[in-house]
């Protein structure tokens, strides 16, 4: 039996943005074990329902995280309208699947460019964040920021997009898309990728399902499950399936997320098509009783938003489960097995945002 | 004109932050915004950095994290805090968890403000602190010719 | 939207509940406490590979004692955890107990403690107007005019 040594990894570490702390059990270079330590972002933002009020709330929720900041908002604004019975017009729904697709765009480019980081690919890393400010250019003319945008409302959007600017945003995601092509090419067939990502961190259809892993995570492993297929906004016209692997490894996810991403061009390309004409908000009246859970599917996986209100205009309750949480088992469940040096890439492979895990 | 023997380099932490403006700063350094044809890299060891760019503001858990990075780090040294959340809490500074700005663990010298803060204010900000730097070195007298 | 359906459940049971649902193609998506100045419940949902979903809503107190499904489901370990830290809920039998170390909060049990919203007393409005109504027909009170010549007091003299 080899001899045990305990290294830490992070809070601060030089791959990861976000601080995460786990204590790695190395046997020789084999990791026996991980215990996690999480917290370091724990804010608590869930109690500040006492102190802001319903319409406020919105903005804090909008801001557990930085990269999942548009579907966080939509489903805070979705949770309250299902509570209070409010019906919001077509045009509002067609204009948060488009956001939310978008963000789903951005955010898988996101991760892509940090994936490649960690196995040291730079230059792949530099393209993909390159093609990625064509995506926030979108963002800051129809919404007026980059990362924080704050259109959604109780009641539909705050801001409008005209007929002329999503023609033209229909052709500069032709572009997008054309200049995704060669970078794909790269995660999906270049032979050093290959190496270091084909039969790592398997995960089987079994315990994908029984463990609670949500979202890529569990589609690369051949369980075909999408929060979107429920048809929340806009998604009941839309056409599209649930993108699915069968390998389970770190290869798989990939190509689940690079697939992913045509797929949102494509139910972009569809919104822009069949978008209605109209208005975007409807006055709201009163104040929210009862509760609701509503399902979103977020880039990283399902989200779930639990509100209850309680007749006054400060909310009793509202809760956010991220996917993140419920990946965190999983992960605890890949690590055993490798070697140190493939340990930022099963981190990243479940796509971890922890700020949205801790609030 | 800088006096400063090499380009200045950055170690990043992020302290309970949303992430909005970690992926900024992340965004300084790749292509449209580029920071790295000035020579400023993100390293990620503390000990060969002069500038510590904080973005989140300060939880329980955070505190011995972010003064143990300060006290790594060799002098003539700048922080430089990003986002309003660094700066005094942000939105969450009624939160429970949360003690307020970067600045009451360690001392701050110059404050990005934006919520999340854009890419030009967070060159601006590191440029100003270029120049805090150099007042520092220029203090401990070693201006390097 | 349908309103939501939420089964009740007891303590005894909730484990028995979990292994049932369990062996009909469920598995555990998430479970959340709520506390509010009239009542505190657990919610469990379990979800099935169509999406459809089953909540069952169990009554509960803080320092209560609640026993662990995560024999049943390891996915409800965190939740668990979570829980207990924040409400100060007692699971019994978890399968990874973090001792209260998984957010280690500088308030103890933040969310045990819930506010009362603070009422305000509508002011009636007849009763208000009524205080501050100008009674036109009533001529202005005469008051002393100013004399500008005659010097302030306390003045030299």
């Amino acid at each position: 039996m080899g001899e045990r040594t305990i290294i830490p990894f992070g809070p601060q570490h030089p791959v990861l943005p976000e601080p995460l702390h786990l204590d790695l059990i190395l046997e020789d270079e084999k990791i026996v074990g991980a215990v996690p330590s999480i917290g370091f972002i724990h804010r608590g933002l869930e109690k500040l329902v006492e102190k802001r009020d319903f319409q406020e709330m919105a903005f804090v929720i909008e801001r557990i995280c930085g990269i999942c900041s548009f579907i966080h908002g939509q489903g805070y604004v979705q949770t309250i309208e299902a509570v209070m019975g409010v019906e919001i017009p077509e045009r509002a729904k067609y204009l948060r699947s488009f956001w939310g697709e978008l963000s789903r765009v951005h955010s898988h480019l996101l991760w892509l460019g940090l994936m490649a980081d960690a196995f040291g690919f730079e230059s792949l890393f530099m393209h993909c964040w390159r093609v990625r400010e064509k995506v926030l250019d979108i963002f800051e003319e129809t919404t007026g920021g980059r990362v924080i945008f704050s259109v959604c409302k109780v009641g539909g959007l705050w801001k409008n997009v005209d007929g002329d600017t999503l023609r033209r945003i229909g052709g500069v995601l032709k572009d997008v898309d054309k200049d995704i092509r060669p970078l794909a090419d790269v995660f999906m067939r270049d032979y050093t990728v290959q190496k270091r990502c084909v039969g790592l961190g398997v995960l089987t259809k079994e315990e994908a399902f029984q463990l609670g892993a949500v979202g890529p995570m569990l589609r690369a492993s051949g369980v075909a499950m999408d929060a979107r297929k429920l048809g929340y906004a806009a998604y009941g016209n839309l056409e599209f399936e649930p993108v699915t692997e069968n390998a389970g490894d770190c290869q798989a996810r990939i190509a689940v997320r690079v697939r992913e991403i045509y797929q949102a061009l494509d139910i972009m390309r569809q919104c822009i098509e069949k978008m209605p004409g109209g208005e975007v908000a409807t006055t709201v009246k009163g104040n929210p009783q009862g509760e609701y859970l509503s399902r979103l599917e977020q880039p990283r996986g399902e989200a779930v938003y639990y509100g209850k209100g309680n007749g006054t205009k400060y909310l009793d309750r509202f809760r956010v489960r991220t996917p993140t949480f419920a990946n965190l088992i999983p992960l605890l469940h890949i690590i055993p097995g490798c070697d140190l040096a493939d340990v930022p890439l099963l981190a990243l492979t479940i796509d971890p945002c922890i700020s949205c895990t801790e609030r | 004109m800088s006096f400063l023997p090499k380009s200045p380099w950055l170690v990043h932490y992020d302290a309970s932050s949303c992430n909005g403006c970690d992926i900024e700063v992340l965004a300084c350094l790749t292509p449209v915004y580029d920071v790295e044809r000035f020579g400023v890299l993100n390293i990620g060891n503390p000990k060969h950095a002069d500038i510590f760019v904080v973005t989140g503001s300060v939880n329980e858990q955070n505190k011995a994290v972010i003064k143990n990075i300060y006290d790594q780090m060799a002098e003539p040294k700048v922080v430089v805090a990003i986002g309003a959340c660094a700066t005094s809490g942000g939105v969450f500074r009624e939160c429970y968890n949360v003690s307020g700005g970067v600045d009451t663990v360690i001392p701050v010298d110059v404050y990005v403000p934006g919520c999340a803060a854009r890419p030009e204010a967070i060159i601006d900000g590191v440029v100003l602190g270029l120049g805090v730097l150099e007042a520092k070195y220029g203090e401990k007298g070693k201006v390097a010719s | 939207m349908d309103p939501q359906v939420f089964f009740p459940a007891v303590k005894t049971e909730v484990v028995e509940i979990a292994q049932r649902n369990k062996a009909l193609g469920y598995r555990f998506a998430q479970m959340h406490c709520v506390k509010t100045p009239s009542e505190m419940f657990i919610i469990y949902t379990f979800e099935k590979l169509d999406l459809s979903i089953e909540q069952y809503r169990l009554p509960a107190e803080t320092d209560g004692a609640v026993p662990s499904v995560s024999g049943v489901f390891l996915a409800a370990v965190l939740y668990e955890n979570e829980i207990s830290e924040l409400y100060g809920v007692e699971f019994t039998g978890l399968a990874l107990d973090f001792a209260g170390t998984l957010y280690e909060t500088a308030k103890p049990r933040a969310f045990a403690e819930v506010a009362t919203p603070v009422k305000k007393t509508p002011v009636k409005k007849a009763a208000a107007a009524e205080k501050t109504k100008v009674d036109l027909k009533k001529p202005a009170e005469e008051k002393a005019p100013i004399n500008l010549k005659k010097p302030a007091d306390g003045g030299g003299n």
